[in-house]
């Protein structure tokens, strides 16, 4: 893509700009994205990070949320992850912790240091096998990884289910659940026979076969999610 | 798993018997002997799926910044350049003006059709800082746009995020309380249920320890007290492990006989209603039942003297007074009247009598061997005086007779023969063990190790003529014991810590298939590859052609170069496990080893598969939500 741009565009750096949207490979936690941020951002005197008195602890560990402000300027950075697969983080001007964004400096005049710190952070995870994503192909993206994401948490329901599958097997007689490897059903003293074992063994093996499945699917998910670079929608680091 | 059977011992110990609701469930009308360990059943559980983050698109983000960007991106640069050419153009105007401004009037008065050249450059120059400001200003405006498109956008992520936490907390908390009523429902569930047998005559408990023992005759004694049978328990622990069945029925009002030989030795009415051939042969069987070798030459010749002397005394017998009639066969005892005699003038010229002096002198080793063996029990009722309590009572519902660690050894075990000899004569003399109200007799002998095992078998036998149950406490499995094994309707195996006896019991218990992992394997591989592929080809061509207007000739080559390079990550988790058949302990002699003082391992023949069940015999698993009082439910619920 950066090849197919008219000499008076930029490639999606942040070339004056004070804000930017970096995708991560998948594999990429979210909390080494935070620190790499982090270290980027406080790089320069006069950061630190902020904590909103409104903003509560991210449980899920998919909406990273991170504040920093700058003490001289009162200037406010923050970063917040939108979407998993890839991992896209965006940061920005202003305090997201707090609903609505009332501090968001965006639409006033975010200084140059905020755009400084925007750029130390690009660098940073440029090097870091980060990819800036160019702003036409952010709602494209987003969807994409949003209907990964829904796959990702159905196979990893479906794989829940299988752990708890094989946790327990049922007994013929009565359809209590049993321990896998139990000899007689606790309820109704059922003896498992030999033919009960093979096709416990069988439903083992199939549920493995599609947890392989699964996982396979897992790792196609995530490869989409990052494609090498050059394909159609992603640009190379700045 | 609640298991109280770990500390039930040092619980027991602080038992207390006035403890009324734990009372009335240990002595309910049903029979139970112990408690069955059943293992709860789980149900499978629907996961559903975890919430997805879903950011909000930022459509006008991208329709409005990406336009903004392209043309305000680089706004600085073409500004610079509209200024640069405006000023040039003004400068070039501004130096035309100043050198050549007289010349240019005369000029222009001359020629005032055409106007002066300078004049076409600064024509342009108003339109070249219109144009610089107009786009000064659209780049303003475009990225005040941009921002405040980017701005709400940022706030609609801020909702979403919201509301996914919500989502999430709730989606958690969900599973996290289902998971918690799963687990509750099965804490919930029955596991201990009643252990009942529907026609036990006979059961041997093996191992255990004090604490267990006292669990377990305090579980069995209640249960069968509380149905309405008899219990007569011979205690030969000498670890008082009746105690607490003593308490519990003594609080519940319980008819009781409690005997503690040798404290209560001298109020002993030992021989009851038994008449002189009973008692002679229950004093000849006590004198031979420590024999290794049975001599029916010796035990022939001993009845008949202690019959002889026993018909020759006045009632009521004791063991004193016998030992005095053997001792005036030998000529030791003093004459009627004089300090230490027993005997009185009768009995004394009775007994003087009885045998000529040949046969004395041929029987004079055997009256003093018998006289020394039954020397150490002459203190049994020797204090007539005093009110007498009866060795076995058929009055009282529970009868309870311990030998205390008071005793000497000697002592010990010749009481041990005595009583067991009076039980089984008590047994014998007992027509039918099911009184007018149909209550059910119950012998409990705890410390049976000492018994011979010919005296077992005869107990038994004569437990299953009379229809008593005959319930025997082994410490140990071994030796005669262990030829008993397998004798009785059901096998309690409680703790045996010596690893020959487990051996021992585990290989009763038996063996059984099963398919065991015996071969496991995991490999990962996790890497990152890189390849460089370089491919050269080319290739060369020649062509020629003749013809009659001439020849020609050509040469063609063609060379072509690629090169790629191909980056991969790689992970991959393989597991693989085999499975044996094998043929093995059904339950594992360290298993057994190891068992808590109230539990014990139980073969019920009667019953199909599984062999082995596990048991608890803590009085208190009736208080515990999970205990019921009635056997275990079989087949579908």
């Amino acid at each position: 893509m950066a090849a197919q741009l008219a000499w008076w565009q930029t490639a999606p750096g942040v070339h004056r700009r004070s804000y930017a949207f970096v995708a991560f490979p998948p594999d990429y936690p979210g909390d080494r994205v935070t620190a790499l941020a982090h270290a980027s951002v406080c790089a320069a005197g006069g950061w630190s990070q902020y904590q909103s008195p409104d903003s509560g602890p991210a449980v899920t560990g998919q909406t990273g949320l991170v504040s920093w402000r700058h003490a001289p300027s009162g200037a406010v950075l923050s970063l917040f992850i939108v979407a998993q697969l890839p991992l896209v983080a965006v940061m920005a001007p202003g305090d997201l912790t707090t609903t609505p964004v009332q501090a968001m400096g965006v639409g006033i005049l975010p200084g140059r240091t905020a755009r400084l710190a925007v750029r130390r952070f690009v660098r940073q995870s440029s090097g870091q096998a980060g990819r800036v994503i160019l702003t036409a192909r952010l709602p494209a993206l987003i969807a994409a990884s949003i209907e990964r994401g829904v796959q990702s948490a159905a196979i990893r329901a479906r794989f829940a289910q299988i752990a708890e599958e094989e946790r327990l097997r049922s007994c013929p007689r009565c359809t209590a659940g049993c321990a896998p490897d139990t000899r007689w059903c606790p309820r109704c003293e059922y003896e498992f026979t030999h033919a009960d074992d093979h096709a416990r063994d069988l439903a083992v093996m199939q549920r493995r076969r599609e947890a392989e499945g699964l996982r396979q699917m897992l790792s196609q998910l995530s490869a989409q999610s990052f494609p090498p670079l050059n394909v159609m929608g992603w640009a190379g680091p700045r | 798993m609640t298991n109280p059977g770990t500390a039930g011992g040092r619980l027991l110990a602080s038992y207390d018997g006035a403890d009324g609701e734990l009372l009335a469930k240990l002595f309910a009308p049903v029979e139970r002997w112990g408690w069955e360990y059943r293992v709860p059943t789980s149900r499978l559980r629907a996961v559903s799926p975890a919430p997805a983050f879903a950011a909000p698109l930022p459509r006008s983000v991208a329709s409005v910044c990406s336009l903004t960007e392209r043309f305000s991106i680089r706004a600085s640069a073409v500004l610079a350049i509209l200024f640069t050419v405006a000023g040039i153009v003004f400068g070039l105007e501004a130096a035309s003006w100043d050198s050549t401004a007289a010349a240019q009037q005369t000029q222009l008065s001359q020629s005032a059709q055409s106007p002066p050249p300078n004049l076409h450059f600064a024509a342009w120059t108003p339109f070249l800082w219109l144009a610089a400001v107009l786009f000064s200003l659209w780049a303003v405006v475009a990225a005040f746009i941009s921002r405040r498109a980017l701005r709400q956008w940022m706030g609609e992520v801020a909702v979403a995020r919201q509301d996914h936490e919500r989502a999430w907390a709730l989606w958690s908390n969900r599973e996290a309380q289902e998971r918690r009523d799963e687990e509750e429902r099965e804490l919930k569930q029955p596991q201990w249920f009643a252990i009942r047998f529907d026609a036990l005559k006979h059961l041997d408990v093996f191992g255990g320890t004090a604490e267990g023992w006292t669990a377990l005759l305090t579980s069995i004694g209640c249960s069968l007290l509380g149905a309405g049978g008899d219990v007569n328990l011979v205690d030969l622990s000498q670890d008082d492990v009746a105690h607490i069945l003593l308490r519990a029925a003594r609080a519940c009002g319980y008819s009781i006989n409690e005997l503690t030989l040798p404290k209560d030795s001298v109020v002993t009415d030992v021989f009851g209603t038994m008449d002189a051939a009973h008692v002679a042969d229950v004093l000849s069987e006590t004198a031979h039942g420590a024999d290794l070798q049975p001599d029916n030459t010796q035990r022939s010749m001993d009845t008949r003297l202690l019959t002889a002397v026993c018909g020759a005394l006045d009632g009521p017998l004791t063991v004193g007074r016998v030992c005095a009639g053997l001792r005036l066969l030998l000529g030791q005892e003093p004459a009627p009247g004089t300090p230490g005699a027993l005997l009185g003038e009768g009995e004394y010229d009775r007994i003087a009598v009885l045998f000529a002096d040949s046969y004395l002198q041929q029987a004079a080793s055997r009256v003093a061997v018998l006289e020394s063996v039954l020397h150490p029990l002459a203190v049994l009722g020797a204090d007539g005086a005093k009110p007498q309590a009866a060795l076995y009572d058929p009055h009282t519902r529970l009868q309870v007779v311990r030998i205390t660690d008071r005793a000497t050894a000697l002592s010990a075990e010749a009481t041990t023969q005595f009583v067991l000899q009076v039980l089984l004569g008590d047994v014998r003399g007992t027509s039918d063990a099911r009184r007018p109200g149909g209550s059910q007799r119950t012998i409990i002998v705890a410390g049976a190790d000492d018994l011979r095992g010919s005296d077992v078998e005869r107990l038994t036998q004569l437990g299953r003529r009379r229809g008593i149950r005959i319930v025997l406490l082994f410490r140990h499995l071994r030796g005669e014991a262990e030829e008993l094994l397998g004798a009785s309707d059901t096998v309690f195996f409680m703790r045996l810590g010596n690893a020959a006896e487990a051996a021992r019991a585990a290989e009763y218990i038996g063996r059984e298939h099963r398919f065991v992992i015996h071969q496991s394997s995991l490999t990962t591989t996790d890497g990152t590859s890189e390849s460089v592929n370089v491919g050269r080809s080319a290739s060369v061509g020649r062509s020629s052609n003749t013809s009659r207007h001439g020849s020609g000739s050509g040469r063609s080559s063609t060379s072509t170069t690629s090169s790629g390079t191909t980056t991969g990550e790689s992970y991959s988790l393989a597991d693989s496990a085999a499975r044996q058949r094998v043929y093995e302990f059904a339950v594992e002699p360290t298993a057994l080893q190891s068992l808590p003082d109230s539990v014990f391992v139980f073969v019920d023949p009667t019953r199909p598969r599984p062999r082995a069940r596990l048991g608890n015999c803590d009085p208190r698993l009736l208080g515990l939500e999970i205990t019921r009082d009635h056997p275990a439910p079989l087949g579908a619920p």
